[in-house]
Formats: structure tokens, sequence, C-alpha cells
């Protein structure tokens, strides 16, 4: 029996509050802690969602335009992609390499795959300028016909495994797939610009790939389907008429894997728009279901999510100890939550009320439950996929004086102007970028060198030295007066401002901290993308899988594959009947 | 020649400024002042290549103001480029403009004027209408944008300066004046001009650049791209 706690209920309304949209949100200071976003699932929000339900509205449709690949696995394959309105096509190159050579760091020279996505046709001089630049990577340079460019390794283990027990007849065993979850996985997915590729300005028109990142997430899509069409095809080159395809049901549940580093982590405090935008758009739709009556739900729908959830999370092979307990509490958590959902219903609650319920738990947890919440409401969620793009922006109005700018310091930045400075923990770290590839990286302050080239991802410290200098002026005279006398503080008061009056705001974390935990804003991107399977291999890198349990593509269709599980078939039995039927 | 991205100039001027270490100046903002020159024609990336000399030598000040109306402002730069500044200046005429229809600006002895011309079309969309005027450093020639409020790009008039005498003299005082109005100004006749870029045909160059990328001399793309090493920390040091 669960009772009602008024002092709960007091806390719940003041943990939330009314934007400009209407819709009441939780407050930033939740949504925006680190550890919060560092807790963050796929959502039917995700780009890898919305991407295939539009694949699916839209009717598109793939098909293999070319493919040399030798019993080795080495060659060219070509997937033509048709939409209504253009012809793409992903040109893969397979290129053999030493095992020595295969690391994911974005300071590798050589990977298993590399590859393209191109707007058009493929004529013999595009080919070959994509074979003379896509295997290099970075070292090359391609034309704005190309919209995404990318590599990709392979696990050996499971591409070994699956096509040596395929090639003799046999389905693979569920353990090896379940370790990992993919047979390649891509360290690096380049869009925008980079060496000499499409901007996405030039996508904003395009009616297939305007969304951001959408581009990305397709290129990464047909590269899963590439290689399920890999193995299946070396199974069949080296066993013959032996061989079997690989089952339905673990081609869906091979996604494609991906290695995330600290690369990632400036691009969120340096897109701080894009990232509010995000966050602002799921906690809209967070807010408009935490106001639906939880009686009126598909309540089955959402037990059976939570349950698979409970099962995803088991199933879930991670090195990392720390994620190995907090996936096995919110297993337990979960079912918790579960047990409370019939008092939210028969109370005729709203779901506002197990929301504030589930903070008793532990954030991974209360996460997993508005993924799995979220699906529940997919008239109201899958309009807001139109929302994602950000204006990046940063902008004060005319005529703002100190006074406006000290409430907005004192409103949506207390997190940073109440760190102290002057202790060493808390400025712990400073950023750079090596020589090595222009990785970023790490640094001890006073310790490693580098420090006269930090980058200036410190946010926290900035806000700070601006708010003292600020108090210290005359609250009447302007920003501008300010700026034209201390130029230096321009791009903090930009920020300041602009994020200071979005729902969301900054990450509200002092990234030179000492504890600070790169892992949490690498997750929080990843999340949006839409991965699963968490395994962090350290504090600073992590590997994923994505569109693992999606669709394959000729089965396409919107609706949801969240939390994905094995397939549920005796390994055994399967694999002798599939002998069984060759043979017979 | 080669082509290269929009993204991929922002990315390689913002490092190339970041390396520089100064104390003022928006790395992001600057590098899209260069971007927004370039895109249509106009030698962004030559005229920032020249400005890393100054940015390079420059003992940094913030801008000093020499005279203050309600309707005119001089600010002397010292000789430095407007590229560190001239976001901050037009702020302060933008609060200026809530209470006067029209101000007029004289920055004395600046460099790199032809990169005022990205911040000066935000500007005009925010509503300000805008003709900005200056001697070309080099050349015995004068230069105007002309943008009137809402318009995305300006109209660019050149004219031969006329007397030797004349040419010298404003060329060496290195100043940029220009006028902002709430109202609209009259666009002049092109034909009493030496040269006019139309906002037509910088759209068009704008298009292409976004379409099939912006064609810069190899040279100076190493140089860029030499400059954004700065940044760089060789690996595995310990102090």
């Amino acid at each position: 029996m669960h009772r009602e706690n008024e002092q709960e209920m007091m806390s719940s309304m003041s943990d939330s509050y009314e934007h400009q949209s209407g819709v009441s949100m939780r407050d930033p200071a939740i949504v925006m802690d680190p550890r919060r976003l560092g807790a963050m699932h796929q959502t039917r929000l995700s780009f890898v969602r919305s991407l295939l339900r539009r694949m699916y509205h839209k009717k598109w449709q793939l098909n293999v335009a070319g493919w040399e690949v030798s019993s080795q696995g080495f060659g060219v394959a070509i997937y033509k992609l048709s939409t209504p309105d253009q012809d793409y096509h992903l040109v893969i190159f397979s290129n053999e390499m030493d095992d020595e050579d295969r690391i994911d760091r974005v300071i590798a020279e050589k990977w298993d795959i590399t590859f393209a996505l191109v707007i058009g046709e493929i004529d013999e001089n595009l080919l070959k300028q994509l074979q003379n630049n896509v295997p290099l990577q970075e070292a090359g340079r391609n034309s704005t016909q190309v919209i995404v460019l990318a590599r990709a390794n392979k696990s050996v283990r499971v591409f070994e495994h699956l096509v040596s027990s395929l090639a003799a007849g046999k389905q693979p065993d569920t353990a090896v797939l379940a370790q990992v979850g993919y047979i390649l996985r891509t360290t690096a997915v380049y869009g925008n610009g980079k060496f000499g590729i499409a901007d996405f300005e030039i996508l904003q028109n395009n009616p297939d790939f305007d969304l951001s990142f959408s581009a990305q997430m397709c290129a990464v899509y047909i590269l899963r389907q590439f290689s399920l069409d890999w193995v299946n095809d070396l199974a069949k080159q080296r066993g013959g008429e032996q061989a079997v395809e690989l089952d339905i049901g673990l081609q869906r549940y091979l996604g494609v894997g991906n290695a995330t580093g600290l690369g990632m982590a400036p691009y969120l405090i340096n897109h701080p728009r894009i990232v509010d935008q995000w966050l602002s758009q799921r906690e809209k739709v967070i807010g408009i279901i935490s106001q639906k009556e939880a009686q009126q739900a598909d309540s089955r729908l959402l037990l059976n999510l939570l349950q698979r959830a409970r099962t995803h999370l088991e199933q879930v092979v991670t090195i990392d100890e720390y994620q190995q307990q907090l996936n096995y509490q919110a297993v337990l958590d979960l079912s918790e939550m579960i047990k409370f959902i019939d008092y939210t219903k028969n109370q005729q609650l709203k779901w506002e009320r197990q929301v504030q319920y589930n903070q008793r738990f532990n954030i991974e947890s209360q996460e997993v439950f508005l993924a799995c919440l979220i699906e529940c409401y997919p008239e109201i969620v899958d309009p807001f996929e139109q929302s994602m793009n950000a204006d990046e922006s940063l902008s004060i109005p005319r005529g703002t004086c100190i006074r406006q700018m000290l409430e907005v310091l004192k409103s949506r930045y207390l997190w940073a102007i109440e760190i102290d400075f002057s202790q060493d923990e808390n400025k712990y770290w400073f950023w750079y970028r090596s020589e090595d590839k222009e990785e970023p990286r790490l640094g001890v302050r006073g310790i490693e060198a580098g420090e006269d080239k930090e980058l200036p991802l410190d946010v926290a410290r900035q806000v700070n030295q601006l708010y003292q200098v600020l108090i210290a002026e005359p609250d009447t005279n302007t920003l501008a007066e300010f700026l034209l006398a201390s130029p230096q503080y321009a791009g903090i008061v930009r920020r300041v401002w602009t994020l200071g009056h979005c729902n969301m705001g900054d990450i509200q974390m002092n990234v030179l901290a000492k504890q600070a935990l790169p892992m949490n804003l690498l997750r929080c991107k990843l999340s949006i993308f839409g991965a699963t399977k968490f395994d962090p291999r350290s504090d600073r890198w992590v590997r994923v899988t994505l569109f693992q349990g999606a669709p394959l593509m000729n089965e396409i269709h919107p609706n949801e594959w969240l939390f994905p599980i094995l397939p549920d078939f005796p390994l055994t039995d399967l694999s002798s009947r599939s002998g069984l039927e060759k043979q017979a | 020649m080669i082509l290269v991205s929009h993204n991929e100039l922002v990315a390689v001027i913002s490092k190339a400024f970041s390396g520089l270490r100064l104390l003022y100046g928006e790395a992001d903002l600057i590098a899209n002042m260069v971007a927004d020159l370039e895109m249509v024609g106009l030698h962004g990336i030559k005229h920032f290549i020249t400005a890393l000399n100054y940015l390079n030598q420059t003992n940094i000040k913030p801008c000093n103001i020499t005279f203050e109306s309600d309707s005119e402002i001089n600010i002397d730069l010292n000789n430095e480029s407007i590229l560190c500044h001239l976001p901050t200046i037009l702020g302060y005429i933008s609060d200026k403009l809530l209470g006067n229809n029209n101000v007029k600006l004289n920055i004395e002895n600046c460099c790199n004027r032809w990169l005022a011309f990205g911040e000066l079309c935000k500007l005009s969309k925010d509503g300000i209408s805008i003709n900005a005027c200056w001697n070309d450093f080099i050349e015995p020639i004068r230069i105007k944008y002309l943008l009137n409020s809402g318009n995305e790009l300006p109209e660019i008039y050149i004219n031969k300066l006329m007397g030797t005498d004349e040419g010298e003299a404003s060329i060496a005082s290195r100043k940029l004046t220009i006028e902002f109005s709430n109202g609209k100004f009259v666009l002049p006749v092109p034909s009493e001009y030496m040269q006019h870029f139309s906002s037509a045909q910088l759209k068009k160059y704008q298009e292409e650049s976004w379409a099939k990328g912006i064609s810069i001399q190899e040279v100076d793309w190493g140089k860029l791209k030499e400059s954004s090493q700065a940044i760089l920390v060789p690996r595995g040091k310990v102090i």
C-alpha cells in the first residue's frame, strides 16, 4: 500500500516550473545535472528513431547496387537508397589490415571499413575519387556530393564466429553476440563539411536529411544492413550449400557499435543551444505526458517496456563495475516502480505523481522509466522530432543593463557562481588539443604541459569571474557599455544571457573539477542519437550500439524497438533444425 | 586551388585565432566574419591572413572613445584590427540607436576593414540600415557597403580616389566611417561608381560556395592550417 506524502508533493511542485511554452517542465537544475545527463537512454525522440519513422512514412527503398567482395571480405559494396525526392548511395570499402592497426581512437590511420554517403549517382570518375579518398578519411579530400564520411572496425570475435558458424550451417552462440551486440563499430562518423564534404546548411532544404544528424544516422543504419549482408555472403562463399543465413531475430538484435571518447565532450560545451534544444524538447514531452492520467494510458505497453528494460539491463555486458552496479540497482528499482503503477492508476493520478515517486530511486532507473513512458504517447512525442534542430546564435537584446544580467546569473547560474575556484580541486583539469590528430584531451593542471594552450571550455569558471566583476559595476549601466571597456567578457556575456533565457540552458557542470566525469557528456549526446548498451571502457570513452533491435530494411516500421534484448529462441534446437532442413 | 567547406573554414580560422591567445576577440565570431566575406568571393581569407600580422604584433587594449555625442562617436583603435573590437562596438551603437534615429561612427586607426562585412550584415538583419565607407590601404579606392534594414547582403560600390594627394592622405588615415540609421538610405546610382557588386551577385556567389565548396588557393589554406596548429600540445609532456 502506498500513501501520498504531502512533503513529497510539495517538493515535486517546487522542482518544476512553467516555461514560455506553457508546458510545465522539470527544473533545469534537475535536468541539466550531469549525473542525470549521464543516465539518459534512447527515447522515441532520439535521432535513430525519427530516422526510421521517416524511412517508413516516406517509403524509402534500399537496394544493393554493387557488390565486389572477396571471400576474405575485402572489396567494395554500394547500396542505393531511394526516397521520393532523391537517390543516394552508400559506398563501402572493406580493407585488409593487421590486427595491431585496429584501434578505435581518432589517432588511428587504418580501418577495416571506410564509407561515404553520397547524393545522386555514382559514375566511374566519382567512384575513383571516392576510392582514392574515403579510405584515407581525414587525410583525404572529398566533394560536396558526399554528405557523410565514416569508418568502422570489426568485432573480430563476432565476425569470425558468425561467418564460421553460418558457413558450417549453424546459428551462432547467442552468448557471443550478447557480449558485443554488433559486427562493426564505427569510430568516427563525420558530417557537416568535414574534410570537404557538404555543409549541413545545404541539407536544411533537403526533405530527407534536414534534421540534425539524420544523414549520419542513415549512413550507420545502412552500414548495419551491410554488416549483416556481409557475414551472410561470406558464409555462403565459404560454406556453399551447407551455409545458412543468420536468423532474422539475431539479425535484428545486432546493431552497429560505436566507440566514443573525449572528442565528443567539447561539442556539448561548444554548442550549448543545440544541447538546450534537445533537452528542452524532451522535457516538453515529459511535461505534457506528466499531466496525463495514468488510468487512460496503455499500461500493458508500459509494463512490457519496463520488463524489457529490466531484461536489457540484465543482459548488458560491461567491464565497468560502477555501470554494472547501476544496472543491477536499476533492475531492482524498476520492479518497485512497476508496483507503484497500479497505485497511480487506481488513484486516478497523473503520471506526474509516478515520476515524483520515482525520485526516491537511482537516476538510472528514473531515466529508464521516462524512456518507457514517452514510448506510450507517440501522438504527443512524434511531432517534436521536427523541433530538434537549433538556432545556435548567442545574443544580447539592445539596452540590456547589468542589473538584468545579474538577475539571470543569480537565477540560472548559481551552480557556477557558488564554486570556489581558489580551491585546486575545482580547477584540477585543463582541456587541450593534442598534436595527435587534434584529439581533445585532459591534462592535470600544474603537472602536465599544455596549460598555456587550454581550450576555453571552462564555462563555470568564466561565469564565476563574470559575476565577480559585474557585482562591482553600477547596475544601471548597460552591458554594451561594460563590454566596450571589458571586451574579454563578450563571449560569456552573450552565452549567459542567451542560455539563461532558454528552457534548460547550460549543462550545469564544471568540467575543470577533479570529480567531473566527461562520460556523462558523452552519454547525453549518444542517448539523444539513440544509442543503447552503454559500456564505459574508462571514465573517458564508452562503447555503445546503434540500431540494436531496430527493424531490418525490409520490415521497417514506425513502432517502438526500445531496449533491445536477445531474441528468445532455444539455440541448440534452432541450429540443429537449421542443419536438418539443409540436409533434407 | 582547393575546395573547402564553410564549416571547415570556420573551424580552421577559429583555431588560428585561438592560437594567438589574445585577451580580446571571440574566435567563433571572427571566424564567421572571415567566412562570410569569403563566401561572397571578397577574399576574406586573404584579409584574415593579413590580419594575422596585425593581431600577432598587437599590444591589445580596449578601444578608446575620443569623442561622443548623442549622434556621433569617434573611436581610436590604435592601429589594431577591427576583428577583436567590432562586435562590441556595434553592440554599443545598437544601444545608442534606441534613443537616436541616426548615429555616425568614426573608427580611427583601424585595420582589416573589409572584414566588417559579416557583422554589418547581421545588424541590418536586426533592422538597422548601414552605410559604411573607407579608403583602401593599398589602392587609391574608396569602398562603400550599403545595407538597408532587413537586407541580407549589401550593395558594394567602389570608386577611384581622384587626386593623388587626397588618395595618399586618406589611405594613411586608416579610418572607417559607418552611418547607422533606423530609417533607410537612398541607394546611389551604380553608374557613378567604378565598380558595383550588387547584393544579387553576392548572393549568387554565396549560394555557389555553399553548394560546391569555397575555392581557395592551396598556399592560403596551408597558411591557415599552419596557424591553426598553434593551439596544439605536443604529446606526452610533463612540466
